[in-house]
């Protein structure tokens, strides 16, 4: 699990019941996600753009990331 | 003869689209619903210059996916009802996510009109657009509006009507690698257009992301030329390595991302400390504080209308003569003296008889207990509405997400269960919340447990009456014993799902909107929202059925006007159906009156304490619940059993118009029925042996 105000960019979001609600949502594949909170347990709030999204931790779980570096 | 214009709304959640579809309709709207579904559906009207408009308002919707309703809704009624003009609404505090949706209707039909909205906010936090480039790049004409300050309302409007019949060619996004694939595909699906309404680059994409409806669509145009489709798709599959509808999604995000970093200019604005913010998601602050909310704004409206519990309170204190003041001007008692009032003038003017009995009793009473409710759901739905429209009812949802996850629901169901304890006719209505099937119709079924404010009114009553310990502890008792029935049975229901393999567990997926101070007049048109909605509703039916009431419990079984409730068809029906009260200790001369109240409670829950005032000839319900002559634990069960026992008539006609099935209608009602035996059983039993 990625901590709170880590940078990172989406790999995969599997392709599950959520998943074009995601896309739909900013959060694809190459896109740029700030981590706001991410508490451990309960929802994880990222940023992704000029939005935050609120995301249940089941969710949350299976999109893959990796270190934005730039 | 003015001309017709048909305008859609569509836009993202969250863009201001009701609000401009208010500002714009002046809150004249139809509201009906989409056919075969429970999506509500905004219509409105107005004459402007030489014109008439009809806008219609789409649900929110984030794209056109086949995966939602509201989607498909959106859609179909787009190609098929082919609206004049199609304006699609992009907020300018959010212009790459929105414009998303902007993208993907305009691959889709030639007459739009971009509406970029808030930008009043926008231009406070230092954002500048360059609106012509989105012009250019969407080919298509952009309105900047402020539906709240009324600004570009009128241009929006003109421009509209402009362009009426200026059909402009389709917007092509580069899809990169997969363009060779969208050609082969359109190539074969141009053989068989006219039967499509669907444009087929379109259709083409669509098939490529999987869409299913589209699919079928293809399936049954080119019977056996659909495999080579599929096996085009096949190859594109391989070719771009990641899952399709994905790679398409982002492409359209480039291209928004690409317009959003020309037309943008942004001064970096300092972005506030988020104290609420770090309360709300901090995991052990944020049911406290979620909760405490909730409880103490309800706990504000009982006050303000029934006095409780500061009333009770006061008296325990032994101010007993300020606890009554506080109960004697409570909303409700002010309504109850006022239709006491009327109804005195109606006997001193028309003398006693069948006909004044008929006014006073049906007619103004039945309006009474209409009116009595309507101060009542205004303020809550006024404080939550200011809650919703300010951003903070999304953060109580992801607050209490983790508490409701344990009994199988999520945060989702927070806004049904809050609204339940209000009035369990919206509380149905706001299990929509919830994106999960299954939480949806385990929300619809249990929420009626929730004690809502009739029976509030119920439970005060008996509670007066009985006086001394077990009436201070039977309202708190209550409540206690229906959210205990609540979580148990809700927990019930996921173990028993997840033993089928239906379950899914209730996950959380909610855009967190900014926090604000809330509009007044954004909170008016929620309020009023549900208040008409309970008035037509709920308001119909209560009302006339203390019309049928009034003729069951006046006319005698030879049907004949008689004073004497006791020979009334009512009070034959009781009669029959008494002896099932006999194992809770109620039994004798006097039963049918408890069954009789049963019944009523059933059209209405606080036509209870009526029932019993007036099937006992009694003033007061005091002196009505002495001639009863139940015992404490009788009372108790009896009480118990109101609380819990079935759903009003209105809110099972809100079940099946929610649930379109009266297998769960049946449900909902032997569920409740057999909870509610069970738990007064039990509680008579035990308070028997203290």
């Amino acid at each position: 699990m990625v901590r709170e105000g880590s940078r990172v960019i989406v790999v995969e979001v599997g392709s599950y019941g959520w998943s074009r609600r995601l896309y739909q949502m900013g959060i694809v594949p190459g896109s740029k996600l700030e981590v706001v909170f991410n508490k451990g347990v309960g929802p994880v709030v990222v940023r992704v753009g000029d939005t935050e999204v609120s995301i249940g931790r089941g969710i949350a779980k299976k999109i893959l990331v990796k270190v934005d570096s730039s | 003869m003015r001309k017709t214009i048909r305008i859609a709304f569509v836009g993202q959640p969250n863009v201001g689209k009701s609000t401009l579809f208010n500002a714009i309709t002046r809150g004249n709207a139809i509201v009906t619903n989409w056919p075969g579904t429970t999506v509500e559906k905004h219509e409105g009207h107005l004459n402007y210059r030489d014109y008439e408009l009809v806008v219609i308002d789409l649900p929110g919707i984030y794209g056109l996916s086949y995966t939602t309703l509201e989607e498909r809704i959106s859609r179909r009624f787009i190609v098929e009802e082919k609206p004049d003009v199609v304006v699609v609404l992009v907020e300018s505090l959010n212009l790459e996510r929105t414009l998303y949706l902007a993208i993907e209707i305009r691959e889709l039909v030639g007459n739009i009109v971009v509406a970029v909205t808030k930008v009043d906010e926008a231009h406070s936090r230092g954002i500048h657009i360059n609106f012509d480039l989105i012009e250019r790049r969407l080919n298509t004409s952009v309105v900047p509006v402020s539906a709240l300050k009324r600004v570009g309302l009128d241009r929006l409007l003109d421009t509209v009507i402009r362009s009426v019949g200026m059909e402009k060619p389709l917007l092509k996004i580069d899809y990169g690698e997969l363009e060779p694939f969208i050609d082969s595909i359109e190539h074969i699906v141009q053989g068989y257009s006219e039967n499509l309404r669907y444009p087929t680059r379109w259709l083409a994409i669509k098939f490529l992301e999987g869409d299913a409806e589209v699919e079928d669509i293809l399936r049954k145009a080119l019977g056996n030329q659909y495999r080579e489709l599929e096996e085009i798709r096949e190859e594109a599959k391989r070719r771009i390595g990641i899952d399709l509808a994905a790679f398409i999604s982002m492409k359209r995000f480039n291209y928004a991302r690409e317009i959003v970093k020309n037309a943008i200019i942004k001064h970096r604005v300092v972005r506030k400390e988020r104290i609420i913010d770090k309360i709300f998601f901090n995991p052990f602050t944020a049911p406290i504080i979620s909760f405490s909310i909730i409880v103490a704004i309800f706990l504000a409206v009982f006050i303000v209308n029934t006095g409780y519990p500061i009333s009770d309170i006061l008296r325990n204190l032994g101010y007993s003569e300020l606890g009554d003041i506080f109960e004697e001007y409570s909303l409700s008692s002010l309504v109850e003296k006022l239709f006491e009032y009327i109804g005195n003038v109606v006997v001193d003017t028309l003398g006693e008889g069948p006909l004044t009995s008929f006014i006073v009793n049906g007619v103004l009473g039945g309006l009474a207990s209409v009116l009595i409710f309507i101060p009542l759901i205004a303020i809550a739905m006024a404080i939550l509405g200011a809650l919703e429209d300010s951003g903070v009812l999304t953060r109580i949802a992801i607050g209490t997400h983790l508490l409701f996850q344990r009994i199988g629901l999520s945060g989702h169901s927070l806004l049904p269960i809050t609204l339940s304890l209000g009035c369990n006719v919206p509380g149905v209505m706001g299990s929509r919340a919830s994106p999960n099937p299954l939480e949806r119709i385990k929300l619809v079924i249990l929420t009626p447990f929730i004690p809502c404010q009739a029976r509030l009114v119920v439970l005060l009553a008996i509670a007066t009456a009985i006086g001394g310990f077990a009436g201070a502890i039977l309202v708190p008792l209550a409540y206690f014993v229906a959210f205990s029935v609540f979580i148990v049975l809700s927990y019930i229901a996921s173990v028993v799902s997840k033993r089928r393999g239906v379950y899914e567990e209730a996950e959380l997926l909610l855009e967190l909107p900014p926090l604000h101070r809330p509009y007044a007049r954004v909170v008016w048109w929620f309020t009023w929202f549900y208040l008409k909605h309970f008035l037509v509703k709920a308001g119909t039916v209560i009302f006339s059925v203390s019309i049928i009431s009034w003729i069951l419990l006046h006319i005698s079984l030879s049907t004949e006007y008689t004073e004497d409730v006791g020979g009334s068809i009512a009070a034959q029906i009781s009669r029959f159906l008494a002896p099932l009260l006999s194992p809770l200790g109620i039994s004798g001369e006097k039963a049918w009156i408890t069954m009789y109240a049963i019944i009523m409670g059933f059209l209405a829950k606080e036509l209870v304490v009526s029932a019993i005032v007036t099937a006992t000839n009694s003033t007061s319900f005091e002196e009505a619940f002495q001639k009863l002559g139940l015992s404490i634990p009788s009372a108790i069960a009896f009480t118990l059993f109101i609380t819990l026992y079935i759903p009003c008539l209105a809110t099972l006609a809100t079940i099946y118009s929610e649930s379109k099935s009266f297998k769960y209608v049946l449900l909902s009602v032997i569920v409740m029925i057999s909870t509610a035996y069970l738990i007064a059983l039990l509680s008579y039993l035990v308070a028997l042996m203290l």
